[in-house]
């Protein structure tokens, strides 16, 4: 089913902002990566990094669902951002240090069952 | 994973190595594997907690109340198995069986776009705040630019 696409009314305004949101994305990766930002020995930096890189990540993949004709897909892909982003506004918000460790953390949890 | 492992690979051995003892005793600060804030709402409960960065009018911390109640929950339908997830595959009664019978090319493919803009320029402006740097204000303001254009 790969390449399958089913061109609707808006296929040449979509595929344009397709562009654009995947411009949008690569300039934040090559800012990220242009900064040279180093992982401090805290958890909390190391943590909101790996966010980005997966908030980023899946933008991508959202516009490549969206490219290739699932839309209703990539819709549901959406929430996952949305998650990332109450995550790291959570850990951001207070006591980062403590909660970013919580966080990083829980994977003990699920070796325990 | 020990559940696991005894249910399904019954041959295999469970490692019981000073790190794994470690691990285990990390794990009973969590009461719920379903959750890692201590909450029973997880999600609700991150996205209202008011924020000590921005406030309304009336001084009070602000929420992502609308980005939970409104954008969490629609793509939610998506993401389980609801019966909405299914509107595009259901066809008329008497009709012959399609795949995709009632599929509309490109449906919420702008709504995904504005708001996965939305979601990630959110995530880099709380996360700077979290690492102390300047945000890439050039670039969240033009993903700002556009988003005002993909309306």
């Amino acid at each position: 089913m790969i390449g399958w696409i089913q061109k609707g009314p808006d296929s040449e305004v979509i595929e344009a902002q397709i562009a654009s949101t995947l411009d949008s994305i690569e300039r934040l990766e090559r800012f990220l990566d242009g900064e040279k930002f180093i992982i401090a020995p805290s958890s909390h930096r190391g943590v909101i990094f790996a966010l980005f890189s997966k908030s980023l990540t899946v933008s991508r993949a959202v516009c490549c669902l969206i490219r290739s004709g699932f839309s209703e897909e990539a819709f549901g892909m959406l929430r996952t951002l949305a998650d990332f982003y109450f995550i790291v506004r959570y850990i951001s918000n207070k006591d980062t240090e403590a909660r970013s460790t919580r966080f990083v953390e829980f994977f003990a949890k699920d070796q325990e069952g | 994973m020990r559940k696991i492992i005894r249910k399904y690979y019954p041959h295999r051995q469970i490692p019981d190595t000073e790190e794994r003892k470690q691990t285990l005793a990390i794990a009973k600060n969590y009461k719920s594997p379903h959750e890692w804030i201590g909450e029973r709402e997880k999600t609700r409960s991150l996205a209202t907690e008011p924020d000590t960065y921005e406030f309304d009018v009336n001084g009070n911390g602000i929420a992502a109340e609308f980005d939970y109640e409104v954008l969490f929950k629609l793509t939610s339908h998506f993401v389980h198995s609801t019966v909405c997830a299914l509107d595009s595959h259901m066809g008329e009664r008497y009709d012959v069986f399609r795949v995709r019978a009632a599929w509309v090319p490109n449906k919420h493919a702008k709504f995904t776009l504005f708001n996965e803009l939305a979601m990630v320029s959110k995530t880099f402006i709380c996360g700077f705040r979290a690492i102390r740097q300047d945000q890439p204000e050039e670039i969240l303001a033009e993903m700002h630019n556009k988003m005002q254009s993909y309306k």
